[in-house]
């Protein structure tokens, strides 16, 4: 009979692997349903709160929360092989994921170099986790407890986080990486038409406080605000004598009104 | 060594073979289309991974940069942005990066090698 110590020498590399995916992925908000570690074969099996088929629809809602949450389904894949040895890098069915998930990204959210720069940023926080002593001690625990257990199920598996004080580690932290804004040419400016003036948008001073028929009539809102920034003698050149003091009665109407509405209030 | 295979500029060996190191690191990370499996031929995903990592391996990092007698951290900064993995571009209101440090003791041990 060979002890324990002997049997488990081989998969303890691979039972740190599956601890690094469970603790890592419990930390982040994943549901872990079953961990496995038997025969040299490992398997962590854990819902994500979306799946590369989703990612687009879900960025376009909010990129900044799905941005992070890409980067917590990249950094549980990587933090597998991160744990087992150290330079080991990602293999197998860890990388075949994070394949997929570059795959989506690239197709539908940013460039290249956009993911290049996703990924240096959440190996770089995910390095930093890593290197706290609480969660290598957590993991070399975890991977000890996964040893014992074989098959180990979503209950099970709690309570080797509570018997492991995985309350006290501390979560790994990913900040949003948004893909470079998308450069578009400045509007053309045309020199050809009359410049304006600021805060002229909608005013025509041709036909500044006239009807269609040209009759002198009360000032539209943009007109009010034409007034207040240039003053009234801007327009006045446009109107004769007459047709400004009909001008400054349909203003001071237009002033009595709005009064009475604000007294109503 | 054939005259055609000879450096025309006066560069140490040690400085063209990190030189040759740094240069394809950058080169592994900026292939837009890496393959899913290693080819042989073409980069991996995998390995631009591992190329991409690398840069933020100062141990590694350090064995290349005393042998050319620059500091360790200088050049991951340096490679960093070169692989366009840091966004190192000042926004508006903000102040640009400092200038990189210079290593005099580093410069004089480049002149005797």
């Amino acid at each position: 009979m060979r002890s324990p110590s002997t049997h488990y020498t081989d998969l303890e590399p691979l039972a740190r692997h599956e601890a690094a995916h469970a603790l890592h992925g419990h930390l982040v908000g994943h549901i872990i349903e079953q961990v496995v570690v038997t025969n040299r074969q490992g398997v962590t099996v854990s819902i994500l709160p979306m799946t590369p088929g989703d990612l687009a629809a879900k960025w376009q809602m909010s990129p900044i929360r799905w941005s992070a949450e890409l980067c917590r389904a990249i950094a549980s894949l990587r933090a597998g092989s991160l744990f087992e040895n150290p330079g080991v890098e990602i293999y197998g069915g860890d990388l075949e994921s994070l394949s997929e998930w570059r795959d989506r990204y690239v197709g539908s959210i940013g460039t290249h170099a956009d993911w290049t720069r996703l990924y240096a940023s959440t190996y770089q926080s995910l390095l930093r986790w890593q290197q706290r002593a609480s969660v290598q001690q957590a993991v070399h625990a975890i991977a000890a407890a996964l040893l014992r257990q074989g098959e180990t199920s979503r209950p099970a598996l709690l309570s080797i986080f509570e018997h492991c004080l995985v309350a006290y580690v501390p979560d790994p932290v990913y900040e949003a990486v948004l893909p470079s804004p998308q450069r578009t040419p400045a509007p053309v400016v045309s020199t050809s038409s009359p410049r304006r003036v600021a805060g002229q948008v909608g005013v025509d001073l041709k036909k500044f406080a006239r009807d269609a028929h040209g009759r002198v009539r009360q000032l539209t809102d943009s007109e009010w605000m034409f007034l207040k920034e240039h003053g009234v003698e801007a327009v006045a050149n446009t109107f004769t004598d007459a047709e400004l003091d009909n001008l400054e009665a349909a203003m001071q109407a237009a002033v009595a009104t709005q009064s009475q509405r604000l007294a109503r209030r | 060594m054939p005259q055609s295979l000879r450096h025309t500029e006066e560069l140490a060996p040690e400085h063209s073979l990190v030189a040759a190191i740094l240069r394809q690191v950058l080169i592994d990370i900026g292939q837009k289309r890496p393959t899913s499996k290693k080819s042989g031929g073409w980069i991996s995903l995998a390995e631009q991974l591992q190329a991409i990592e690398w840069v933020y391996d100062l141990k590694a990092i350090t064995f290349w940069s005393d042998l050319i007698g620059i500091d360790a951290r200088w050049l991951q900064e340096q490679l960093a942005v070169e692989a366009g993995l840091d966004d190192s571009t000042p926004r508006l209101g903000e102040r640009p990066a400092p200038a990189p440090r210079h290593n005099h003791h580093d410069t004089q041990r480049n002149l005797h090698a």
